[in-house]
């Protein structure tokens, strides 16, 4: 019958539209030796769409899903952070409760630790066999503290009590500095032990830490956000962020400065290749972005949040450590980011499409 | 019984629209009016004897396209959801989250607040969200589902910019009770089972319906992992419960009026299933319905009709995970009075009125109770002037918080070849027939009460979204044989859709849904379908497919996606097969779909790929002592098991089987 030859050929010509795909590889420069700057794109919470972006800075080739395109599997749900120790690479993706390890510079899936972790946030390599991750539980942190990863096998091997909501952790004078975001607290760990040897109070909220040319420590706290019941913020009992600076081998705070505003809370500190600057960005409470703030390590008083150094609301930010170039990334999280490039004046240079929610910058 | 006059001043070919041969008239694409009844238009005589029925809005929609499915169809999917019937048996591509997971369609490549869903004529779709999960709504309740795609505002209000999904129930006005019971179980724990029962005398006619289910979902699925694939089993998946009761009476009032009070009432209690690779929250969503419609239709003169209805609806949506406990409920009050009128032997003018008052009680919006009033005026007009040419002009005026739309429509069917008027009679003429349709139209859809009253983000000058849109298309009807029918359409279409609203962080970055683009969507729609019977045999085929551009045509300088990118989840290429196969007691029906690629946001970026997919049942009817029918059905879905995802994250079933015993009484 005519029409069963009709109907057949029409089935075919759909099968192979149907199977038809936008360009299925993605263009991968590989990892150089040098000046590779990975975008941890953070992704869209429950969506598992976290990815790596290798941008080669020589030539701006770009590579948009680094993992995927090696690895062929998505990278994870919330990629919050990414560290690299001996040529290894340690994802954390913070919603799949996971951390892929890929080797360097192929970028190819080594190991992954998958068990015993619980909202995982920052990856630190304490020593050749041990890494330390910090872990919140769910988002009220009730699992706070440090996980201890054997390197070797990549099995949590133990854990460490911190204060509530761990975040940012630092190496620093054989000593663990860890960042207790739920309070006001740093927790200070022996990496020999793995004991804890003192808790420091500095302000609301630390959140990030740095160290200066002259080994000051730096701890960026964000001040305590108070939510209304109609899920606004209460800006009449939200406490002002600080500054504070420690003394790491006294073990005491050396000193403290408040902002001026409790509008905006900084966050997510880092330092200019010559040691000498800070920069940050002050987030809004509501939008977790915001313009970025650039005071020197010398400087008496802190800048008003009225003048930013770069005003556009970015959500992540890096900072070169060897041309001083600034990254900034944009946090609209609808499927595509924008990373965007500053000089270290903090002029335009340019920008390039990454993955949703671009939240921080690995220069290697 | 009574006898309708009125008819004879209307149009007969809208009039058997619903009452012919059912699977002649099934799922066909074009709402042209169909030979026979361009015949019976000039048989005034022989009209008299048709059965009451009010004329049908779709008889407004002259040159617009209708997909119907028809009750041989709806019978398969009685155990089943209205997402389900349409995914596996038309070329509409609805995302799904899994089986019984939210469902939403998209209608020549809009969102799913841009298609409108009716029940009875009313709008239904959720005042909070501006849509309906078709996943919630299960087809036992209803005797008709028809699809009318593209803009459609002044026949079916806010939201009917992509198209309008249309559920009816209409009283069974066949003399004695009849009865039916149902009992499925298949794969993954599923488990339900129907009832449908129905009575009438000359005065009254009663119906009910009800159907449960509840389902496991606890299949399996590979993942990707570091080592290889890793096999799963999917958890927080399922489907505890979900039933649905329907009721429905009807009574012949003396003289010539019509009382109806039709009620439906859904409650669905389930899981959420996470995205694959992510933190399982244990999401729970109970979502219940209550729907209450009471209409009056009168008969006025021979030649006028007039309906009134009133209706209250109240929709709960209550979700909690591990860190959420949001709980909703919204009160929806509708009155909706019409007058019908024949203009002369050759037209048909309707005027009506509705209104809608919202009342929300959403935790989120930060006040006790949200509220919102619509009203809309609308006049309908369809003028045959000579048999060959079918006009039809409507406008409808809508009154919204924000602004009043005005929305008309266009239409014309002309039989650009039709076979010689043959004598009075109803043998099928062996001649083509090819009719040329088009239709253009305004649509809108009004901010919903989430755009404008959610916190944090909620936005109250919303603008409502307009649409323009226009197509025109050929109809090729033949009947080569005695026994065969054979009908081919081809439509090509185009929207424009200002002010669409979107949620996006703005230069402050704080979400909020804002009129940030105008979005083109264009396309092609082709079917083919040849129905065969002789003897005991019966068989028919369709073959559709869909072609689909939907892109940002124009962004406005706050919207972070630049203009020209896709819309995420509209696949450019969608096509569907199906054949059904009948011989005495014996039922075949097999289907195929295609669906392309889909990207999944914004960014045109990550996509998921395309699939297809084979599926097919087999009923055998045995007549039993005392009147009872047992009708034994097996079907399989996914049976080349595919592995896919319609929706992100979310792998769909494997193959599947559905096993359904019927017994019908009469």
């Amino acid at each position: 019958m005519r029409f069963s030859k009709y109907l057949a050929i029409s089935l075919l010509a759909v099968a192979g539209l149907a199977s038809c795909s936008p360009d299925d590889e993605p263009v991968v420069a590989p990892v150089q030796d040098a000046n590779n700057v990975f975008v941890i794109n953070e992704g869209n919470v429950g969506r598992s769409n976290g990815s790596i972006s290798l941008f080669n800075p020589a030539n701006k080739a770009l590579s948009l899903d680094l993992f995927r395109a090696v690895n062929g599997r998505e990278t994870g749900d919330v990629v919050q952070h990414m560290a690299i120790a001996n040529n290894r690479a340690y994802l954390v993706a913070n919603n799949s409760n996971k951390i892929e390890v890929v080797s360097l510079p192929d970028f190819r899936s080594v190991g992954v630790v998958r068990s015993r972790l619980k909202g995982p946030r920052y990856f630190l390599p304490v020593s050749a066999t041990r890494g330390y991750v910090t872990q919140w539980g769910d988002y009220t942190g009730s699992a706070s503290r440090i996980k201890i990863i054997d390197l070797g096998t990549l099995a949590v091997v133990d854990s460490i009590d911190t204060g509530l909501r761990p975040e940012r952790l630092l190496l620093l004078n054989g000593k663990v500095f860890v960042a207790n975001s739920g309070s006001n607290t740093l927790t200070v760990i022996d990496p020999a032990t793995n004991r804890v040897t003192s808790t420091l109070v500095v302000g609301d909220a630390p959140n990030s830490l740095a160290v200066d040319k002259n080994g000051l420590l730096w701890v960026l706290c964000g001040g305590n956000v108070v939510y209304t019941p109609t899920f606004d913020v209460d800006y009449t009992t939200t406490t002002p962020g600080k500054l504070v600076s420690v003394n790491a081998a006294a073990g005491a705070v050396a000193g403290t400065r408040t902002f001026g505003s409790n509008r905006l809370q900084p966050t997510d500190l880092h330092l200019s290749p010559a040691g000498d600057q800070l920069l940050f960005r002050a987030a809004d409470a509501m939008t977790y972005t915001g313009p970025v703030f650039r005071l020197g390590i010398a400087d008496a008083a802190l800048p008003a949040f009225t003048a930013p150094f770069i005003r556009r609301n970015l959500y992540g930010l890096g900072v070169d450590p060897n041309t001083g170039v600034i990254y900034g990334g944009t946090g609209t999280f609808l499927g595509t980011d924008k990373m965007i490039r500053y000089q270290s004046s903090g002029a335009a240079l340019d920008s390039a499409a990454v993955g949703a929610g671009p939240n921080g910058f690995v220069f290697y | 019984m009574h006898r309708f006059s009125l008819v004879s001043a209307l149009l007969g070919g809208g009039l058997l629209l619903g009452v012919g041969s059912g699977a002649a008239r099934a799922q066909q694409l074009p709402g042209a009016a169909p030979p026979d009844s361009a015949r019976l238009a000039r048989r005034a005589h022989r009209l008299a004897e048709v059965r009451v029925r009010a004329v049908g809005r779709e008889q407004f929609a002259v040159g617009s396209s209708r997909l119907a499915l028809d009750s041989a169809t709806l019978s398969q999917f009685r155990g089943g959801t209205v997402a389900e019937a349409l995914a596996a048996r038309t070329p509409l591509y609805l995302k799904s989250y899994g089986p019984g997971q939210l469902a939403t369609p998209t209608l020549r490549g809009t969102s799913a607040q841009h298609t409108a869903v009716l029940w009875n004529g009313l709008n239904i779709m959720l005042p909070t969200l501006g849509q309906n999960d078709f996943a919630l709504l299960p087809l036992s309740a209803n005797t008709q589902l028809a699809v009318q795609l593209g803009p459609a505002a002044a026949l079916y209000g806010s939201g009917a910019v992509g198209g309008a999904v249309l559920l009816t129930t209409a009283p069974d006005w066949r003399p004695g009770p009849r009865a039916s019971l149902q009992a499925d179980a298949g794969s993954f724990g599923l488990r339900g089972g129907s009832f449908e029962a129905s009575a009438a005398s000359a005065a009254v006619a009663m119906r009910v319906a009800a159907s449960y289910r509840q389902a496991q979902n606890n299949y399996t699925y590979l993942r990707p992992e570091f080592g290889g694939p890793v096999r799963y089993t999917l958890t927080s998946a399922a489907l505890r419960h979900q039933w649905s009761v329907a009721p429905e009476v009807a009574w012949r009032l003396s003289g010539a009026g019509q009382l109806t009070a039709t009620a439906w009432l859904t409650d669905a209690d389930r899981d959420i299933q996470p995205a694959v690779g992510t933190t399982d929250r244990h999401a729970r969503e109970r979502d219940q319905s209550r729907r209450l419609v009471l209409a009056y239709q009168h008969q006025a003169s021979a030649r006028t009709q007039w309906t009134v209805r009133g209706a209250w609806f109240e929709d709960v949506l209550n979700y909690r995970d591990d860190g959420q406990d949001s709980r909703s409920r919204v009160r929806t009050t509708q009155a909706q009075a019409e007058y019908t009128a024949a203009l002369g032997a050759r037209a048909t003018l309707r005027v009506g009125a509705e209104a809608q008052h919202f009342s929300a009680a959403v935790a989120e919006y930060g006040r006790p109770n949200a509220t919102e009033n619509r009203a809309a005026a609308f006049a309908l007009l369809r003028f045959d002037p000579v048999p060959r040419l079918r006009l039809s002009a409507n406008l409808r005026q809508a009154v919204l918080p924000q602004a009043n739309p005005l929305t008309p429509t266009a239409g014309l069917e002309w039989d650009v070849w039709a076979p010689a008027a043959t004598a009075d009679t109803l043998a099928p003429a062996r001649a083509s027939r090819l009719t040329f349709r088009a239709s253009a139209a305004r649509s809108y859809r009004a901010p919903t009460l989430n755009e404008r009253y959610w916190q944090v983000g909620g936005n109250p000058n919303l603008r409502p979204e307009t649409g323009l849109g226009y197509e025109a298309g050929l109809t090729l009807r033949s009947q080569p044989t005695r026994h065969l029918a054979l009908e081919h359409a081809l439509t090509g279409y185009r929207q424009l859709v200002d002010d669409w609203v979107q949620w996006a962080p703005g230069l402050d970055g704080l979400w909020s849904p804002r009129n940030l683009r105008q979005v083109l969507t264009q396309g092609l729609e082709a079917s083919s379908r040849a129905t065969w019977q002789r003897g005991r045999h019966r068989f028919s085929a369709r073959l559709a497919y869909a072609y689909t551009w939907a892109h940002t045509h124009r962004a406005t300088p706050a919207d972070p996606v630049p203009a020209g990118l896709p819309l995420p989840y509209v696949p450019a290429h969608t096509a569907a097969g199906t054949l059904d196969y009948g011989r005495g007691p014996w039922r075949a029906a097999a289907q195929a779909t295609f669906t392309s690629y889909r990207y999944t946001d914004a960014g045109g970026v990550a996509f998921l790929p395309g699939y297809g997919l084979l599926g097919g049942g087999l009923g055998y009817a045995l007549a039993l002592p005392g009147r009872v029918e047992a009708l034994l059905q097996v079907q399989g879905t996914n049976l080349l098991n595919r592995a896919y995802d319609s929706y992100e994250g979310r792998p769909a079933p494997p193959r599947a089987a559905l096993l359904s015993l019927r017994l019908s009484w009469r």
